[in-house]
């Protein structure tokens, strides 16, 4: 067998279905890139199953490992498995009205 | 008139619905905060990145207030933003980075204002109907 391409070590192997409890479970407070994902109800947030496709302590590392194994995969998901650390995400965005009208417009 | 029911969940007394960003590679949906007080939607750059863009597709740059300072963003017309049951094609996102972990950008009032909104969170639970032209 010869050795590994770089994608191929990058890239895990796709996990099992498993619910959003056994993700969590298996990934604590690390985000993951899942794909074939089932909600508890349509349009809901919560998730029933899915099948990881990547995983890391970055929002850049689970995308890094769908980019070098899964590009089939056209919708996929990105989840945080942890709480959210603020309470207070909000940025001040700082436009001028010509750059309000800009955003208004295109909207 | 078009009515969807959508459910969220309620984490840090912040409501988070499910938004998908579709770009030119692929959709990545995440989990936003629904913000009324946010005049413009935002998007963090791994995910603006992930669906095939970059700060040179932009068509403007912004400047953010946070914390710790002044930094730079960039305003992008994404090719589908959907969220509460509704699509909205070409769709001006600020990307930025929050900086905070478990969301992945805000819905704010340039996508809102296009619909009316009830909440219902003893339901956990919004009806959203698009405003007629």
């Amino acid at each position: 067998m010869g050795p590994m391409s770089a994608a191929e070590k990058l890239a895990p192997a796709i996990s099992e279905p498993l619910t959003w409890a056994e993700i969590c479970a298996r990934y604590p407070d690390e985000w993951v890139c899942l794909v074939e994902i089932e909600h508890e109800v349509p349009n809901g947030v919560a998730i029933r199953s899915a099948r990881v496709v990547g995983h890391g302590k970055t929002r850049r590392a689970p995308f890094d490992q769908v980019d070098a194994g899964w590009e089939q995969y056209k919708l996929i998901g990105h989840y945080f498995t942890g709480r959210i650390t603020t309470s207070s995400p909000r940025p001040q965005v700082i436009l001028d009205d010509a750059a309000r009208d800009l955003f208004r417009h295109r909207s | 008139m078009t009515q969807h029911e959508t459910y969220f969940v309620i984490d840090r007394d912040l409501i988070i619905v499910k938004a998908t960003v579709t770009g030119p590679r692929r959709s990545v949906t995440g989990r936003f905060v629904l913000d009324t007080g946010s005049a413009i939607t935002t998007v963090v750059p791994e995910l603006a990145d992930s669906t095939g863009y970059s700060a040179r597709d932009g068509f403007i740059r912004t400047r953010v207030h946070t914390a710790i300072g002044s930094e730079e963003g960039y305003g992008l017309c994404v090719a589908e933003l959907k969220a509460l049951g509704f699509a909205m094609p070409s769709f001006a996102v600020n990307v930025f980075d929050l900086g905070h972990d478990g969301i992945d950008g805000l819905l704010g009032m340039n996508f809102l204002s296009s619909y009316n909104v009830e909440l219902r969170p003893a339901e956990l639970r919004l009806l959203v109907s698009k405003i007629e032209p």
